[in-house]
């Protein structure tokens, strides 16, 4: 074994177990940060006993949900009833490993970069494991052999097959001014301008599609617990339930990641050259690390912010939305970059 | 170790195909397709081609069959489980006839070219080979999927309205 390749297995694990749990705090921030933030909309206080200000409440409901007692009903297709969460949990770990989390860090000499594999077809990766998440909440709702889990599993599938289409279409754009689908590239065009700025239709069409495929308000058609009880988890418990949750907000993230890298810069700071953040070595990734995590920040708090402000949508209305309005926005999108890119 | 990893994915894509036919619920056959279907884009990956494995999971194993179990379960199908594999000489006779056929044409391909493993996969040269040598089959064959789509599209309302 040669320096080189022990290096590159150390660094690649320290990697993988440092972006996961980042986003696995995350989210467990997150579902504190939901109830918080949605209590200051309704002037509530939200909870706010555990720790300073309720920091420490995401510990105090994991231990919760590990002391509860996990009730597996008689009806269930026992062995995708235990995997489904698993499978809703896994794909969302995945696709973090192509997403950049900044410029290259210089450790003992070498160059790491911030992105646990740098991919050619980097963002194909990302929907390619993104669209196997669904099948969590597809299984668990025919596996739960009840009415409502049912119901929430079948308008899953539908939904996720009406969005993913216009979702892998509104980022075409991208990639047609690019001519590339690896993050790092993306990344290192926006130096000048955000593609949220050229690319507003697509950035638009992308963001909701996003919402969509996270299942979240006011695309959480499966999950709708004013019709369908709790729709795909309705008998679920403890900690199978929480790894749904889990699973969520961790895809929620990857989302916000994958819309900081594609449209609103990646790592780059507003005018700020790659040069800066070369010159600042190691101070520069760290600076790009904390400006990449500032803007998932926004974007989970955007999410939060529009949940607690929009209504859900009837199940026939997010269709007509998807396959009227959303997919020819961004074919159109596609033809547009087309024609405003032509070769002189 | 690259040997070793084609025979294990191979051995699974087989092991479970079969497993896709012998499951005597629709939604295990689905499950176990999807896997096979991993398993072919795990055999993409160790040819390097990145982009053909890619969309294998995006298209087959993420929209397709999730528009599969979509039907299976709207449809509820629980009911109709089937008693497990029959096999009738005929399908013996078709899937060994099937087997000699192409058998016989990759033993006409012959060895295969050096290099040949460095030209797949790229998304540029996968995007450069379909537009510009095959340009015209492939839009030939997008015209013929849109067809068979407003096709269909009029086969359902028709019968809708009747």
């Amino acid at each position: 074994m040669n320096q080189d390749l022990i290096f590159y297995v150390a660094s690649n694990l320290v990697k993988i177990i440092i972006f996961t749990h980042i986003a696995l705090i995350l989210a467990a921030l997150m579902s504190l940060a939901e109830r918080r933030v949605s209590a200051v909309m309704q002037s509530r206080l939200g909870p706010n006993r555990v720790g300073f200000g309720g920091i420490l409440q995401p510990i105090a409901d994991a231990l919760k949900f590990i002391f509860k007692e996990d009730v597996v009903p008689g009806h269930v297709e026992k062995v995708l009833f235990v995997l489904a969460p698993a499978i809703a949990l896994i794909p969302a770990l995945l696709t973090l490993a192509v997403i950049p989390f900044g410029p290259p860090l210089e450790v003992l000499g070498r160059e790491v970069p911030l992105v646990i594999a740098d991919l050619d077809i980097g963002v194909l990766f990302v929907f390619a494991i993104a669209s196997l998440g669904v099948y969590g909440i597809v299984f668990a709702g025919w596996a739960s052999n009840s009415r409502y889990p049912m119901l929430g599993g079948v308008r899953a599938s539908a939904q996720m097959i009406s969005y993913e289409l216009s979702l892998g279409l509104s980022v075409v754009g991208v990639f047609m001014v690019t001519g590339s689908l690896r993050m790092l590239d993306v990344v290192a065009l926006q130096d000048d301008m955000w593609f949220c700025f050229t690319q507003p239709v697509g950035f638009l069409v992308f963001v909701i599609c996003a919402f969509a495929e996270t299942n979240r308000l006011p695309f959480d058609m499966p999950e709708a617990e004013t019709e369908l009880v709790a729709g795909y988890h309705t008998e679920y418990s403890s900690m199978k339930f929480a790894m749904f949750f889990m699973g969520e907000y961790t895809a929620m993230f990857v989302f916000s990641g994958l819309i900081a890298t594609l449209f609103l810069g990646g790592w780059d700071i507003p005018f700020m050259s790659a040069e800066t953040f070369a010159a600042l070595g190691n101070w520069g990734a760290l600076l790009g690390f904390a400006s990449f995590m500032a803007k998932c920040c926004a974007f989970l708090f955007f999410y939060i912010w529009v949940r607690w402000t929009i209504p859900r949508f009837r199940f026939d209305q997010l269709m007509s939305l998807g396959w009227k309005v959303l997919l020819p926005l961004a074919i159109a999108n596609v033809l547009a970059t087309g024609l405003f890119n032509l070769p002189s | 170790m690259g040997d070793a990893l084609f025979y294990v994915f191979g051995a699974l894509m087989v092991l479970f195909t079969f497993l896709t036919i012998r499951a005597r619920n629709p939604v295990y056959s689905a499950i176990f397709m999807i896997l096979s279907f991993a398993s072919t884009a795990a055999l993409f990956v160790m040819l390097d081609a990145f982009l053909l494995a890619a969309v294998e999971v995006l298209v087959y194993a993420g929209a397709i069959m999730v528009l599969f179990l979509f039907v299976i379960m709207l449809i509820n199908l629980r009911a109709a489980e089937h008693d497990g594999l029959r096999v009738s000489p005929l399908v013996v006779l078709v899937a060994l006839t099937f087997l000699l056929l192409l058998g016989r044409g990759i033993a006409d391909l012959g060895p295969v070219p050096a290099g040949a493993n460095e030209l797949v996969g790229t998304p540029q040269l996968v995007a450069k080979t379909l537009f510009t040598r095959y340009v015209v089959p492939f839009e030939a064959v997008s015209i013929l999927l849109l067809s068979a789509i407003l096709g269909t599209v009029v086969l359902a309302r028709r019968s809708g309205e009747a």
